[in-house]
Protein backbone atom coordinates (compact mmCIF):
# COMPACT_ATOMS: atom_id res chain seq x y z
CA UNK A 1 0.00 0.00 0.00
CA UNK A 2 2.81 2.34 0.85
CA UNK A 3 4.29 1.45 -2.47
CA UNK A 4 0.97 2.25 -4.14
CA UNK A 5 0.87 5.71 -2.61
CA UNK A 6 4.48 6.28 -3.46
CA UNK A 7 3.67 5.55 -7.08
CA UNK A 8 0.70 7.92 -7.02
CA UNK A 9 2.70 10.70 -5.44
CA UNK A 10 5.50 10.07 -7.90
CA UNK A 11 3.00 10.32 -10.75
CA UNK A 12 1.39 13.48 -9.43
CA UNK A 13 4.74 15.18 -9.24
CA UNK A 14 5.69 14.05 -12.69
CA UNK A 15 2.40 14.76 -14.45
CA UNK A 16 3.30 18.09 -16.00
CA UNK A 17 6.52 16.97 -17.60
CA UNK A 18 4.87 13.76 -18.70
CA UNK A 19 1.88 15.42 -20.36
CA UNK A 20 3.99 17.51 -22.66
CA UNK A 21 6.20 14.64 -23.73
CA UNK A 22 3.21 12.39 -24.20
CA UNK A 23 1.65 14.47 -26.92
CA UNK A 24 4.91 15.05 -28.69
CA UNK A 25 5.08 11.39 -29.61
CA UNK A 26 3.65 11.51 -33.08
CA UNK A 27 2.87 7.84 -33.42
CA UNK A 28 1.93 5.01 -31.14
CA UNK A 29 4.88 3.00 -32.38
CA UNK A 30 7.30 4.47 -29.94
CA UNK A 31 10.37 2.26 -29.98
CA UNK A 32 11.30 2.69 -26.36
CA UNK A 33 7.80 1.64 -25.34
CA UNK A 34 7.68 -1.24 -27.73
CA UNK A 35 5.27 -3.75 -26.40
CA UNK A 36 3.18 -4.21 -29.53
CA UNK A 37 3.18 -7.00 -32.08
CA UNK A 38 1.89 -7.46 -35.59
CA UNK A 39 1.04 -10.43 -37.77
CA UNK A 40 -0.68 -9.81 -41.11
CA UNK A 41 -3.55 -7.43 -40.44
CA UNK A 42 -3.70 -8.25 -36.75
CA UNK A 43 -2.10 -5.96 -34.25
CA UNK A 44 -1.54 -6.91 -30.60
CA UNK A 45 -1.08 -4.12 -28.10
CA UNK A 46 0.45 -4.28 -24.63
CA UNK A 47 -0.04 -7.84 -23.46
CA UNK A 48 0.12 -7.95 -19.67
CA UNK A 49 -0.51 -10.27 -16.77
CA UNK A 50 -0.75 -9.54 -13.04
CA UNK A 51 1.72 -10.62 -10.37
CA UNK A 52 0.13 -13.60 -8.66
CA UNK A 53 -0.66 -13.95 -4.96
CA UNK A 54 1.45 -16.55 -3.12
CA UNK A 55 0.67 -20.08 -4.20
CA UNK A 56 -1.77 -19.04 -6.95
CA UNK A 57 -2.50 -21.83 -9.42
CA UNK A 58 -4.06 -19.67 -12.09
CA UNK A 59 -3.54 -16.33 -13.75
CA UNK A 60 -4.89 -14.38 -16.71
CA UNK A 61 -3.35 -12.49 -19.60
CA UNK A 62 -4.78 -9.37 -21.21
CA UNK A 63 -4.15 -7.25 -24.31
CA UNK A 64 -5.84 -5.34 -27.08
CA UNK A 65 -6.28 -7.08 -30.42
CA UNK A 66 -6.96 -4.97 -33.47
CA UNK A 67 -8.10 -6.44 -36.76
CA UNK A 68 -7.24 -4.07 -39.60
CA UNK A 69 -8.50 -6.47 -42.23
CA UNK A 70 -11.90 -6.34 -43.92
CA UNK A 71 -12.43 -9.97 -42.95
CA UNK A 72 -13.06 -11.30 -39.48
CA UNK A 73 -10.39 -13.34 -37.78
CA UNK A 74 -10.44 -15.75 -34.84
CA UNK A 75 -7.92 -16.19 -32.07
CA UNK A 76 -8.20 -19.95 -32.03
CA UNK A 77 -5.65 -20.95 -29.44
CA UNK A 78 -2.67 -19.89 -27.39
CA UNK A 79 0.31 -22.20 -27.28
CA UNK A 80 4.00 -22.35 -26.41
CA UNK A 81 3.48 -21.34 -22.78
CA UNK A 82 6.14 -22.77 -20.50
CA UNK A 83 4.93 -21.32 -17.19
CA UNK A 84 1.51 -23.05 -17.09
CA UNK A 85 0.22 -26.54 -17.71
CA UNK A 86 -2.72 -25.39 -19.77
CA UNK A 87 -3.89 -22.29 -21.60
CA UNK A 88 -7.44 -21.43 -22.58
CA UNK A 89 -9.29 -18.46 -24.01
CA UNK A 90 -11.99 -17.35 -21.58
CA UNK A 91 -14.89 -15.01 -21.31
CA UNK A 92 -15.99 -13.51 -18.02
CA UNK A 93 -19.33 -11.91 -17.42
CA UNK A 94 -20.93 -10.15 -14.49
CA UNK A 95 -24.67 -10.48 -14.00
CA UNK A 96 -26.56 -9.38 -10.89
CA UNK A 97 -23.23 -9.16 -9.05
CA UNK A 98 -22.41 -12.75 -10.01
CA UNK A 99 -19.13 -13.47 -11.78
CA UNK A 100 -19.18 -16.21 -14.40
CA UNK A 101 -16.22 -17.50 -16.38
CA UNK A 102 -16.39 -19.81 -19.39
CA UNK A 103 -13.91 -21.12 -21.98
CA UNK A 104 -14.50 -19.88 -25.53
CA UNK A 105 -14.25 -23.25 -27.24
CA UNK A 106 -14.44 -21.85 -30.75
CA UNK A 107 -12.00 -19.10 -29.97
CA UNK A 108 -12.32 -15.34 -29.79
CA UNK A 109 -13.79 -13.69 -32.86
CA UNK A 110 -12.35 -10.34 -33.92
CA UNK A 111 -14.67 -8.86 -36.51
CA UNK A 112 -13.43 -6.97 -39.56
CA UNK A 113 -12.01 -3.52 -38.78
CA UNK A 114 -12.63 -3.76 -35.08
CA UNK A 115 -10.67 -4.07 -31.90
CA UNK A 116 -11.27 -6.35 -28.96
CA UNK A 117 -10.00 -5.72 -25.47
CA UNK A 118 -8.96 -8.59 -23.29
CA UNK A 119 -9.26 -7.08 -19.83
CA UNK A 120 -10.09 -7.88 -16.20
CA UNK A 121 -13.69 -9.07 -15.81
CA UNK A 122 -13.88 -9.69 -19.55
CA UNK A 123 -12.12 -11.79 -22.17
CA UNK A 124 -8.79 -13.17 -21.03
CA UNK A 125 -6.14 -15.75 -21.73
CA UNK A 126 -6.40 -18.14 -18.81
CA UNK A 127 -3.22 -19.77 -17.55
CA UNK A 128 -4.11 -22.89 -15.61
CA UNK A 129 -1.74 -24.86 -13.39
CA UNK A 130 0.96 -22.24 -12.97
CA UNK A 131 4.42 -23.77 -12.74
CA UNK A 132 5.88 -20.58 -11.32
CA UNK A 133 4.58 -17.39 -9.76
CA UNK A 134 4.09 -14.41 -12.04
CA UNK A 135 6.55 -11.93 -10.67
CA UNK A 136 7.80 -8.42 -11.10
CA UNK A 137 10.11 -7.50 -13.91
CA UNK A 138 9.59 -10.72 -15.84
CA UNK A 139 8.06 -11.35 -19.23
CA UNK A 140 6.03 -14.40 -20.14
CA UNK A 141 6.11 -15.80 -23.64
CA UNK A 142 3.16 -17.23 -25.56
CA UNK A 143 2.17 -17.85 -29.16
CA UNK A 144 -1.17 -16.55 -30.36
CA UNK A 145 -2.68 -18.60 -33.19
CA UNK A 146 -5.09 -16.75 -35.47
CA UNK A 147 -7.21 -18.49 -38.08
CA UNK A 148 -6.33 -16.13 -40.93
CA UNK A 149 -3.37 -14.06 -39.84
CA UNK A 150 -1.34 -16.98 -38.55
CA UNK A 151 0.78 -17.29 -35.43
CA UNK A 152 2.70 -14.66 -33.55
CA UNK A 153 4.98 -14.84 -30.51
CA UNK A 154 4.27 -12.29 -27.83
CA UNK A 155 5.46 -11.50 -24.32
CA UNK A 156 3.12 -10.72 -21.45
CA UNK A 157 4.57 -8.10 -19.18
CA UNK A 158 4.07 -8.78 -15.45
CA UNK A 159 2.39 -5.84 -13.73
CA UNK A 160 0.78 -4.93 -10.39
CA UNK A 161 -2.98 -4.90 -9.82
CA UNK A 162 -3.20 -1.15 -10.14
CA UNK A 163 -1.99 -1.24 -13.73
CA UNK A 164 -4.43 -0.44 -16.50
CA UNK A 165 -3.46 0.11 -20.12
CA UNK A 166 -4.57 3.37 -21.61
CA UNK A 167 -7.88 2.61 -23.27
CA UNK A 168 -7.93 5.91 -25.13
CA UNK A 169 -4.43 5.52 -26.45
CA UNK A 170 -5.39 5.93 -30.09
CA UNK A 171 -7.59 8.92 -29.46
CA UNK A 172 -4.61 10.95 -28.32
CA UNK A 173 -3.11 10.82 -31.77
CA UNK B 1 15.07 8.60 -17.59
CA UNK B 2 13.86 6.22 -20.24
CA UNK B 3 12.73 3.76 -17.59
CA UNK B 4 10.90 6.53 -15.78
CA UNK B 5 9.05 7.46 -18.94
CA UNK B 6 8.06 3.90 -19.64
CA UNK B 7 6.70 3.67 -16.14
CA UNK B 8 4.83 6.93 -16.48
CA UNK B 9 3.43 6.24 -19.88
CA UNK B 10 2.00 2.95 -18.66
CA UNK B 11 0.86 3.70 -15.18
CA UNK B 12 -0.34 7.26 -15.39
CA UNK B 13 -3.04 6.67 -17.99
CA UNK B 14 -4.18 3.68 -16.04
CA UNK B 15 -4.70 5.65 -12.89
CA UNK B 16 -6.34 8.54 -14.72
CA UNK B 17 -8.51 6.57 -17.08
CA UNK B 18 -9.70 3.86 -14.75
CA UNK B 19 -13.15 4.68 -13.49
CA UNK B 20 -15.59 2.95 -11.25
CA UNK B 21 -14.01 1.26 -8.34
CA UNK B 22 -16.53 0.44 -5.81
CA UNK B 23 -20.22 0.05 -6.26
CA UNK B 24 -22.12 0.40 -3.07
CA UNK B 25 -25.59 -0.99 -3.23
CA UNK B 26 -28.11 -0.10 -0.56
CA UNK B 27 -29.84 -2.64 1.54
CA UNK B 28 -33.04 -2.47 -0.40
CA UNK B 29 -31.45 -4.87 -2.87
CA UNK B 30 -33.68 -7.70 -4.04
CA UNK B 31 -36.96 -6.01 -3.22
CA UNK B 32 -36.28 -5.77 0.48
CA UNK B 33 -37.75 -2.71 2.14
CA UNK B 34 -35.20 0.01 2.79
CA UNK B 35 -33.89 0.01 6.34
CA UNK B 36 -34.89 -3.59 6.88
CA UNK B 37 -31.59 -5.21 7.63
CA UNK B 38 -31.43 -8.91 7.35
CA UNK B 39 -30.13 -10.66 10.46
CA UNK B 40 -28.02 -13.77 10.15
CA UNK B 41 -29.70 -16.26 12.39
CA UNK B 42 -28.34 -19.52 11.09
CA UNK B 43 -25.81 -21.57 13.08
CA UNK B 44 -22.80 -22.74 11.13
CA UNK B 45 -19.58 -24.47 11.96
CA UNK B 46 -16.54 -23.48 9.93
CA UNK B 47 -12.83 -23.03 10.45
CA UNK B 48 -10.46 -20.19 9.80
CA UNK B 49 -7.11 -20.51 8.04
CA UNK B 50 -5.32 -20.81 11.38
CA UNK B 51 -7.34 -23.86 12.35
CA UNK B 52 -9.67 -22.02 14.77
CA UNK B 53 -13.41 -22.45 14.83
CA UNK B 54 -15.50 -19.91 12.98
CA UNK B 55 -19.23 -19.68 13.65
CA UNK B 56 -22.15 -17.24 13.86
CA UNK B 57 -20.88 -15.84 17.17
CA UNK B 58 -17.84 -14.41 15.41
CA UNK B 59 -20.12 -12.20 13.32
CA UNK B 60 -21.43 -10.51 16.46
CA UNK B 61 -18.09 -9.38 17.87
CA UNK B 62 -17.44 -6.58 15.41
CA UNK B 63 -18.90 -5.40 12.10
CA UNK B 64 -17.61 -7.49 9.21
CA UNK B 65 -16.77 -7.24 5.56
CA UNK B 66 -16.98 -10.60 3.82
CA UNK B 67 -15.91 -11.59 0.35
CA UNK B 68 -16.76 -14.97 -1.14
CA UNK B 69 -14.35 -16.31 -3.73
CA UNK B 70 -11.74 -18.93 -4.51
CA UNK B 71 -8.02 -19.06 -5.08
CA UNK B 72 -8.42 -20.55 -8.57
CA UNK B 73 -10.05 -17.30 -9.67
CA UNK B 74 -7.87 -15.30 -12.07
CA UNK B 75 -8.93 -11.74 -11.52
CA UNK B 76 -12.09 -10.84 -9.65
CA UNK B 77 -10.96 -12.45 -6.39
CA UNK B 78 -7.36 -11.23 -6.22
CA UNK B 79 -8.51 -7.78 -7.40
CA UNK B 80 -11.14 -7.69 -4.64
CA UNK B 81 -8.58 -8.76 -2.06
CA UNK B 82 -6.25 -6.03 -3.25
CA UNK B 83 -9.07 -3.52 -3.02
CA UNK B 84 -9.88 -4.71 0.48
CA UNK B 85 -6.22 -4.39 1.38
CA UNK B 86 -6.26 -0.78 0.12
CA UNK B 87 -9.49 -0.10 1.98
CA UNK B 88 -8.12 -1.45 5.27
CA UNK B 89 -5.10 0.82 4.93
CA UNK B 90 -7.40 3.77 4.23
CA UNK B 91 -9.49 3.05 7.32
CA UNK B 92 -6.40 3.85 9.36
CA UNK B 93 -6.85 3.45 13.08
CA UNK B 94 -10.47 2.37 12.55
CA UNK B 95 -9.35 -0.70 10.62
CA UNK B 96 -9.20 -2.76 13.82
CA UNK B 97 -12.87 -2.09 14.53
CA UNK B 98 -13.96 -4.28 11.62
CA UNK B 99 -13.33 -7.95 10.85
CA UNK B 100 -12.43 -8.95 7.29
CA UNK B 101 -13.13 -12.38 5.87
CA UNK B 102 -12.37 -14.16 2.64
CA UNK B 103 -14.79 -17.10 2.62
CA UNK B 104 -14.02 -19.80 0.11
CA UNK B 105 -16.50 -20.80 -2.56
CA UNK B 106 -14.30 -23.81 -3.30
CA UNK B 107 -13.70 -25.86 -0.11
CA UNK B 108 -12.45 -28.77 -2.21
CA UNK B 109 -9.29 -26.91 -3.25
CA UNK B 110 -9.14 -24.10 -0.69
CA UNK B 111 -7.98 -25.79 2.48
CA UNK B 112 -6.93 -23.71 5.48
CA UNK B 113 -3.32 -24.13 4.41
CA UNK B 114 -3.97 -22.98 0.82
CA UNK B 115 -5.94 -19.95 2.06
CA UNK B 116 -3.23 -19.00 4.51
CA UNK B 117 -0.53 -19.04 1.86
CA UNK B 118 -2.68 -17.14 -0.66
CA UNK B 119 -3.81 -14.49 1.79
CA UNK B 120 -0.24 -13.84 2.93
CA UNK B 121 -0.02 -11.64 -0.19
CA UNK B 122 -2.71 -9.29 1.14
CA UNK B 123 -3.46 -7.35 4.32
CA UNK B 124 -2.84 -9.59 7.31
CA UNK B 125 -6.20 -8.70 8.86
CA UNK B 126 -8.03 -10.66 6.16
CA UNK B 127 -8.94 -14.03 7.59
CA UNK B 128 -9.55 -16.99 5.30
CA UNK B 129 -12.56 -19.18 6.09
CA UNK B 130 -13.19 -22.70 4.87
CA UNK B 131 -15.01 -25.81 6.04
CA UNK B 132 -17.47 -28.45 4.96
CA UNK B 133 -19.60 -27.63 1.94
CA UNK B 134 -22.88 -28.05 3.84
CA UNK B 135 -21.75 -25.68 6.57
CA UNK B 136 -20.50 -23.12 4.07
CA UNK B 137 -23.84 -23.25 2.26
CA UNK B 138 -25.60 -22.11 5.42
CA UNK B 139 -23.53 -18.96 5.40
CA UNK B 140 -23.89 -18.39 1.63
CA UNK B 141 -27.66 -18.69 1.93
CA UNK B 142 -27.90 -16.49 4.99
CA UNK B 143 -26.22 -13.69 3.07
CA UNK B 144 -27.83 -14.33 -0.34
CA UNK B 145 -24.47 -15.22 -1.81
CA UNK B 146 -24.74 -17.17 -5.04
CA UNK B 147 -22.18 -19.98 -5.40
CA UNK B 148 -22.44 -22.53 -8.19
CA UNK B 149 -19.82 -25.05 -9.20
CA UNK B 150 -19.70 -25.47 -12.98
CA UNK B 151 -18.17 -28.56 -14.57
CA UNK B 152 -15.89 -27.75 -17.50
CA UNK B 153 -15.10 -31.37 -18.36
CA UNK B 154 -11.92 -33.41 -17.90
CA UNK B 155 -12.03 -32.91 -14.15
CA UNK B 156 -11.92 -29.14 -14.44
CA UNK B 157 -14.42 -26.82 -12.91
CA UNK B 158 -15.00 -23.18 -12.21
CA UNK B 159 -17.28 -21.46 -9.74
CA UNK B 160 -19.86 -18.83 -10.53
CA UNK B 161 -19.99 -16.61 -7.48
CA UNK B 162 -21.33 -13.36 -6.15
CA UNK B 163 -18.46 -10.94 -6.53
CA UNK B 164 -19.52 -8.24 -4.08
CA UNK B 165 -18.53 -7.60 -0.51
CA UNK B 166 -21.15 -8.30 2.13
CA UNK B 167 -21.37 -5.53 4.70
CA UNK B 168 -22.44 -6.82 8.13
CA UNK B 169 -22.97 -4.67 11.22
CA UNK B 170 -22.08 -5.79 14.75
CA UNK B 171 -25.56 -7.21 15.28
CA UNK B 172 -24.83 -9.62 12.43
CA UNK B 173 -27.25 -7.82 10.15
CA UNK B 174 -26.50 -7.49 6.47
CA UNK B 175 -26.64 -3.75 5.81
CA UNK B 176 -25.32 -3.59 2.27
CA UNK B 177 -23.10 -4.89 -0.46
CA UNK B 178 -20.31 -3.21 -2.34
CA UNK B 179 -18.63 -3.97 -5.58
CA UNK B 180 -15.48 -2.90 -7.33
CA UNK B 181 -14.48 -2.56 -10.94
CA UNK B 182 -11.13 -0.90 -10.68
CA UNK B 183 -8.99 1.11 -8.30
CA UNK B 184 -9.56 4.87 -8.36
CA UNK B 185 -13.03 6.38 -8.08
CA UNK B 186 -16.05 5.03 -6.32
CA UNK B 187 -19.60 4.59 -7.36
CA UNK B 188 -22.37 4.32 -4.87
CA UNK B 189 -25.76 3.02 -5.77
CA UNK B 190 -28.47 3.70 -3.26
CA UNK B 191 -32.23 4.30 -3.31
CA UNK B 192 -31.70 7.57 -5.13
CA UNK B 193 -29.64 6.14 -7.94
CA UNK B 194 -26.05 6.14 -8.96
CA UNK B 195 -23.55 8.71 -7.79
CA UNK B 196 -19.84 8.94 -8.18
CA UNK B 197 -18.04 9.70 -4.99
CA UNK B 198 -14.53 9.92 -3.71
CA UNK B 199 -12.73 7.17 -1.89
CA UNK B 200 -12.91 9.27 1.29
CA UNK B 201 -16.68 9.29 1.06
CA UNK B 202 -16.78 5.53 0.73
CA UNK B 203 -14.70 5.28 3.88
CA UNK B 204 -17.05 7.74 5.60
CA UNK B 205 -20.09 5.72 4.52
CA UNK B 206 -18.57 2.50 5.70
CA UNK B 207 -17.79 4.05 9.06
CA UNK B 208 -21.30 5.40 9.32
CA UNK B 209 -22.81 2.02 8.51
CA UNK B 210 -20.56 -0.05 10.67
CA UNK B 211 -18.92 1.84 13.49
CU1 LIG C 1 -10.57 -17.64 -16.88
Amino acid sequence: MKKFFTIIIFILFSTSSFSSSHHSHGHKKNKEMDHDYKIGKIEIEKPYTFFTPNGAKVSAGYMKIENESNKQDVLQSVSNVSFAEKVEIHEMTMENQVMKMRPLKKGLVIKADTEVYLKPSGYHIMFIGLKEQISKGKKYKATLNFKNAGSVDIFFKAVGRNYHPDKNHHKHH
Amino acid sequence: MITKHILLKRILPSILVTTVVLVFIGYNFANKKPNTAQQIQVNFNLEDMNGNQFNQKHLKQKPSLLFFGFTHCPDVCPASLQLLTNLIEDLGTDADKINYYFVTADPERDTAKVLKQYLSSFNQRILGITGKEDELKKLYNALDVYIQKVDLGKGNYTIDHTASFMVINKDAEKVGTMMHEGFSKFIVIDNYGKIQISKDDVIKNLKKLLL
